[in-house]
């Protein structure tokens, strides 16, 4: 029986091997997201944001500022406008995404004490811009604040001494936690592999049963053909044979090249990750059984590809979405996934932290290798009534 | 010719509605995409984030800054602990994602002139987050910073309020955003857009992946070229009748974070419409090319996942395109998504024409030629493969 049993598990894993389509999708599915977007995200944060500066003052000081801008590795002044007027243009043709402005008397005003204005104009349609390129323009110009405001109190007769004392508000020292760069790849790229494990797992399953026929199921078995669960057992382990390996040399190609930290345990990311994998590949199996056929289930898992990593939270924080969203959210494999491996990697977390996203594992395990069961047992039905039926497109 | 074409175009109408499954999960999936992305992000700010405070002062000026930091919508109170040693957990836990820490003497030292402190830690694990927190904790903590200096400004000099309030006064940053103006925490007005394309270049694509592969396997061009049927007839034909079915698919998708949740479009001109039937017309020549050339409908629906998984975030839609490498800007101009996720955006966010749409026209084009050339020999393939005997005269 054992030995029936890993001849069919073989089977099932020279298969895959062997058919060229489901084997490259298979490698390059997980890979190809880690290297592309740790390739995309290698700089960590944004950097030279194109901005253009409109000085209506020409003054010593907007000058001083100007230069102060040009130093910010955040910002990167491509030219000089007359009117902030020219920044509509240019951020239409992708030249520019921000104009900072010195309007007239700026200097006369800071010197009178009568509190000058610099005015920014920001390309709002990206976040990620508009905001870098606003903080970095508030940083500098935060800095010659507390430089201004000792000028004007040591003009209106205060002490020499006393002004650096007067002149200190409160500080508000910010510190970021668990990814103190803002480094944008340390929180998106590993979700972005468990998207695309999900996926790619869920497409090969469902090819690789589209594709086989029960007959040479049958006929690899010379001895007494084991019971469905069994069968369906030797499918999962010989898939399982190559979806783990590959999905865990992904994440931990996101985490040795790509320089994400990790604090937490590997061994509990990769007991999760390996959970994870088993329950797409029921999953697969299940959606087949839905759709009946290996190509509708891919276009599916096309489809949903994205709107599971939206709906995953690892974006959009799952916090603000609807409560009928969130619901959904906390049901589907890939949000707990992203929480354990967000939490352990970058949190530190301990197993007791993540326990409810484990326990959700856990059901899914149960649920997903039921439904896959259930969908298997029905390709079997329709495989010994119609033999060669699930190579129909 | 024309009357080519209609031919192709029912004997197609009439294929696809055998397999009516098919023809649900591409006009459908993109609008219950769209609706998905767009309830995903009806909340349009980043609300009620839980907070934590250590407060280690317990003065008239610490309980100030807690109920202004709870007057905010942004935050909402998730306890008070003793030491941020037990922020990870929280965190963890998602029962908190920002600490902040009134260390004791605040108050004694803002009022002795040495400057107070206000220690904020932030959850940096998702970037919005931390964005959100530590912009709208600025803003809530700033006013406090002007009216601190006034009164020590008052206490050390004795100089009457208004004049204090004046002299405490910092640079002003009056801030503009254009095109989005609720744009630190709004990203309904511009994800939505970007998103739907995602799904209008799968359907695009996966709508006629079959429709090469099933001429070279199941059906055959043969009753189509006795009719005196052109190669250009015939490709034109296929395109023709899957883009009437998806252009209202696309319009829908695009429209409905307008009508459903109120997303702004600023422009819908002809410069929309242009690139609204172009894009479709291009991806399903191409699809139809790939599905012909490859004759394998799986095949093609490989090829078609190779182009489109990665594509979105590729695209320098959310992470801009500056900010990538520069060997991965090929990569970019490379991928169909590009062109029109960044053409609709400027239309109809910012408000652009046709005419500040240039990188994004040379791309489709590119691609545009790609596709006629795919599907031209996709065809020729068909066409050669014909059993022999029959005779064609397209």
């Amino acid at each position: 029986m054992a030995k029936t049993l890993l001849k069919l598990c073989f089977r099932e894993t020279k298969r895959i091997i062997s058919d060229p389509r489901i084997f490259t999708l298979m490698l390059v599915g997980p890979f190809a997201y880690a290297f592309i977007f740790g390739g995309v995200y290698w700089n960590g944060r944004t950097t030279n944001i194109p901005i253009i500066i409109v000085d209506q003052d020409h003054s010593r000081l907007s000058r001083e500022l100007t230069t102060a801008l040009r130093s910010s590795d955040s910002l990167s002044i491509v030219g000089f406008a007359d009117s902030p007027a020219e920044l509509l243009p240019m951020t239409r043709r992708e030249e520019a995404y921000a104009c900072v402005m010195f309007p007239l008397h700026f200097e006369r005003d800071v010197l009178a004490g009568r509190s000058p204005r610099v005015a920014i104009v920001l390309d709002g349609s990206n976040t990620l811009i508009g905001g870098t390129a606003l903080r970095a323009v508030h940083e500098v110009i935060g800095t010659y604040q507390v430089g201004v405001d000792r000028r004007v109190l040591e003009a209106t007769g205060i002490p020499k001494g006393n002004v650096p004392t007067i002149a200190r508000p409160i500080v508000m020292t910010g510190r970021h936690l668990f990814n103190p760069t803002s480094n944008y790849s340390y929180f998106l790229l590993i979700g972005l592999v468990c998207a695309a494990s999900q996926s790619v797992i869920r497409m090969i399953t469902g090819m690789s049963i589209g594709l086989d026929s029960y007959k040479e199921f049958r006929d690899s078995v010379k001895t007494d053909m084991p019971s469905a669960p069994w069968l369906f057992a030797t499918k999962v382990a010989g898939t399982c044979c190559l979806a783990i390996p590959v999905v865990l040399g992904a994440a931990a190609s996101v985490l040795t090249l790509f320089g994400m930290p990790h604090r937490g345990s590997l061994l509990l990311i990769f007991t999760a990750l390996a959970v994870y994998v088993v329950i797409h590949i029921c999953m697969g199996y299940g959606y087949y059984g839905i759709c009946k056929s290996y190509i509708l289930s891919t276009h599916l898992h096309l489809f949903m590809a994205v709107v599971l990593f939206f709906l995953s939270g690892f974006t959009w924080p799952y916090y603000a979405m609807p409560p009928a969203v969130q619901a959904i959210a906390h049901c589907i494999p890939i949000f707990h996934m992203n929480c354990i491996m967000r939490k352990v990697n970058l949190v530190g977390a301990t197993a007791g932290w993540v326990l409810p996203h484990l326990l959700a594992l856990a059901v899914w395990l149960v649920v997903g290798y039921a439904w896959g069961y259930a969908a298997f047992k029905q390709w079997c039905r329709a495989q010994s009534t119609a033999p060669g039926e699930g190579r129909a497109l | 010719m024309i009357r080519d074409i209609l031919k192709v175009v029912k004997r197609e109408w009439d294929w696809i509605l055998i397999e009516k499954r098919y023809i649900v999960l591409v006009l459908l999936g993109p609008i219950l995409f769209a609706l998905c992305i767009d309830t995903i992000y009806a909340p349009k700010k980043v609300l009620g984030l839980p907070v934590v405070f250590v407060d280690q002062d317990h003065s008239q000026l610490s309980r100030a800054m807690t109920r202004a930091l709870l007057a905010n919508e942004t935050f909402k109170l998730g306890g008070y602990i003793n030491s941020t040693e037990e922020f990870p957990r929280l965190v963890a836990e998602d029962r908190a994602y920002m600490c902040v820490v009134f260390p004791d003497g605040m108050e004694r030292d803002l009022k002795a002139g040495r400057g107070g402190r206000v220690e904020v830690l932030a959850d940096q694990t998702n970037f919005l987050t931390g964005m959100v927190e530590m912009a709208k904790v600025t803003e809530v903590l700033t006013p406090f910073s002007v009216v601190a200096d006034a009164r020590i400004i008052e206490a050390v000099d004795g100089v009457k309020q208004e004049q204090a309030l004046r002299r405490a006064m910092p640079i002003n940053v009056g801030t503009r955003m254009l095109f989005n103006s609720g744009f630190t925490s709004n990203y309904l007005n511009y994800i939505p857009v970007g998103a739907a394309t995602i799904s209008l270049q799968l359907a695009a694509l996966l709508i006629a992946i079959r429709s090469g592969s099933s001429e070279y396997h199941e059906r055959s061009f043969q009753p189509l070229f006795a009719a005196q049927s052109s190669p250009f007839a015939l490709v034109a034909g296929k395109v023709v009748s899957y883009v009437v079915p998806l252009l209202p698919v696309f319009v829908i998708t695009i429209f409905i974070p307008h009508v459903l949740f109120g997303a702004p479009i600023v422009r819908t001109g002809i410069s929309f419409w242009v690139i609204l039937v172009w894009f479709p017309a291009a991806l399903i020549t191409f699809g139809y090319g790939v599905s012909a050339l490859t004759g394998d409908a799986l095949l093609s629906t490989e090829v078609c996942a190779l182009l489109t998984l990665p594509n979105f975030l590729v695209t320098g839609y959310t992470w801009p395109m500056f900010a990538s490498p520069k060997a991965m800007l090929l990569f970019t101009y490379g991928m169909p998504l590009y062109p029109f996720a960044f053409a609709m955006k400027k239309i109809t966010i910012l408000g652009g024409t046709l005419a500040d749409c240039g990188n994004q026209i040379w791309c489709l084009t590119g691609w545009s030629l790609i596709a006629i050339l795919f599907a031209w020999a996709g065809t020729r393939r068909i066409f050669n493969h014909r059993p022999e005997g029959s005779e064609s005269n397209g």
